[in-house]
């Protein structure tokens, strides 16, 4: 059963502190604002945040001291150029990065979705992404011998995604690019969606089906300033704003409700 | 002798451009107007079929700022979109042919370093971090890098960080030559068997400055070419794709400062 959750600040009572967290959405798309808000409303500190391609959402979290580990192939905001919150915690260390390279991620999430306890990927071996990288490690591939990098699963509690659009059965719409949400909703343990409006079934469209969702929450606005096709755009004035200073982000977040 | 940024953005994106050859699918990443100018030009000059994947979506028509665009706005103007993983496969499947990506260093092995400056446990500058880069120079039949800023600490002997090695991976089944060149604000240098070779100075450069400004040992011929100057069909194609000069964006203001000079 697909739980409908009364408000976003609701996921608090869901995501237990230190658990693994993997934030859906890819650079300045669809990141779940309102999910996380409620995350840092509800005091919940100390995550490992997965976070793809990240950007506002990661800069969010990092500010309002949510993040021990932070997991991800990039963080930055696009155009607008390095993140401010996410440069200062890697500068003063204040955070574990680990830094993954695209393809590498979403091997470790597939095989974790797989049920895998590893899976090879076509990431390089002479990279120090993956000398760094405790999760990956170059080993000689048994059939071949051809030494391959190989990424073990990365197990993930609660995957928080936003959506344009969720059915009454609880099934998701997306309308563009999915990115890695398909596969963290099928990883993580724990799914919750939330979405701009409520759409009529059709659930052989659904781009995440019910079967993969524990919860989810009406949230219209919920990616802001991040774009939601075709309900929202990228607020490119708070995005601006946002790199300008890292401070300014939890007080913009509380505004914008 | 010096050059204004539009001169440098200029002769550095028709130098990528001519490298692109017939049938070329060029993939061009997020924040980097000269690489996707170099893939416009490219395809007008070039006859025979080249593509351009930019954002997930095909030969959009138009020119930089239709490719800035976001893809609602792109749903007219483009054949074929693929989803970011897909686009991934693209690239493991060689579907994709060439990528020009702008790290933070190159090194004598074509080496890339998009993550940090400095050592590990005391950085002095920090990027986004790994992305595709460290993926794509194992899978590419080519890779090709550009860095505006020609000094001795962007094309260092060694990277401080490997965010992609330089050369193909033995267990793609197909095959990637890694890091085959780099053009920047003074040269055109090629990786020629792991060692870095200058085909071209550009106008307003000379070897001793090029060699000063290299972290390590350049082959350098006495009678290394300049750079051709952008052709009038060049400078047609600029115009069309990017009138707004986005591309000047990417060098730095003032360029090249600070840099060794030899005098």
């Amino acid at each position: 059963m697909v739980r409908t959750l009364s408000s976003p600040a609701a996921v608090a009572e869901l995501v237990p502190p230190g658990a693994t967290v993997a934030v859906g959405g890819t650079g300045l798309n669809r990141k779940p604002m309102a999910l996380l808000k409620g995350i840092v409303a509800g005091g919940i500190r100390d995550l490992d945040i997965v976070s793809f391609l990240g950007s506002v959402d990661v800069e969010y979290l990092l500010a309002s001291g949510a993040v021990a580990d932070l997991h991800s192939a990039g963080v930055s905001l696009d155009a607008f150029g390095l993140a401010p919150a996410f440069r200062a915690a890697r500068q003063r260390q204040t955070v574990r990065f680990i830094e993954w390279s695209e393809a590498s991620m979403v091997t470790a999430v597939e095989a974790s979705a797989r049920g895998l306890p590893s899976m090879p990927c076509s990431t390089a071996p002479g990279s120090d992404v993956v000398k760094h990288n405790p999760s990956l490690g170059v080993y000689n591939d048994p059939p071949t011998g051809i030494p391959t990098v190989f990424a073990t699963a990365l197990a993930i509690d609660i995957a928080l995604i936003h959506a344009p659009a969720a059915d009454a059965h609880g099934n998701v719409y997306v309308d563009g690019d999915l990115g890695l949400d398909g596969l963290l909703a099928r990883a993580a343990k724990t799914t919750i969606v939330s979405f701009e409006r409520q759409a009529p079934a059709d659930p052989p469209l659904a781009a995440i089906s019910r079967l993969w969702i524990d919860a989810v929450v009406p949230a219209a606005g919920g990616s802001w300033p991040t774009e939601c096709h075709p309900d929202a755009l990228v607020d490119l004035g708070a995005v601006a704003a946002w790199a300008r200073s890292k401070d300014l982000l939890p007080e913009m977040l509380e505004k914008a409700s | 002798m010096t050059a204004s940024r539009g001169e440098i953005a200029d002769l550095m994106v028709v130098a990528l451009a001519r490298m692109v050859v017939a049938g070329d699918v060029v993939g061009v990443g997020l924040g980097t107007p000269i690489a996707l100018a170099a893939a416009l030009v490219a395809r007008h000059t070039t006859r025979h079929g080249v593509h351009v994947l930019a954002g997930g979506a095909l030969d959009v028509s138009g020119g930089v700022e239709s490719h800035l665009r976001h893809s609602r706005d792109q749903r007219g103007l483009t054949p074929g979109f693929v989803p970011h993983l897909d686009s991934m496969d693209m690239a493991e499947r060689q579907a994709m042919t060439l990528q020009f990506l702008r790290p933070a260093q190159v090194d004598r092995f074509g080496n890339l370093n998009t993550s940090r400056i400095g050592v590990r446990s005391a950085p002095t500058a920090r990027f986004s971090g790994g992305l595709a880069t460290a993926d794509v120079p194992a899978l590419l039949p080519r890779v090709i890098a550009y860095h505006p800023d020609h000094r001795p600490r962007s094309l260092p002997a060694q990277v401080d960080w490997i965010t992609g090695s330089g050369h193909g991976w033995a267990g793609n089944t197909r095959k990637a030559a890694g890091t085959v060149a780099v053009v920047t604000d003074l040269a055109v240098i090629e990786f020629v068997e792991r060692r870095g070779r200058v085909e071209s100075i550009h106008p307003w450069s000379d070897a001793s400055t090029v060699g000063e400004n290299t972290g390590f040992e350049l082959s350098l011929p006495e009678d290394a070419p300049p750079t051709p100057e952008p052709t009038p069909d060049e400078l047609e194609a600029l115009d069309l794709v990017d009138p707004r000069r986005r591309r000047d964006e990417e060098v730095p203001d003032p360029p090249g400062r600070d840099r060794r000079v030899t005098s």
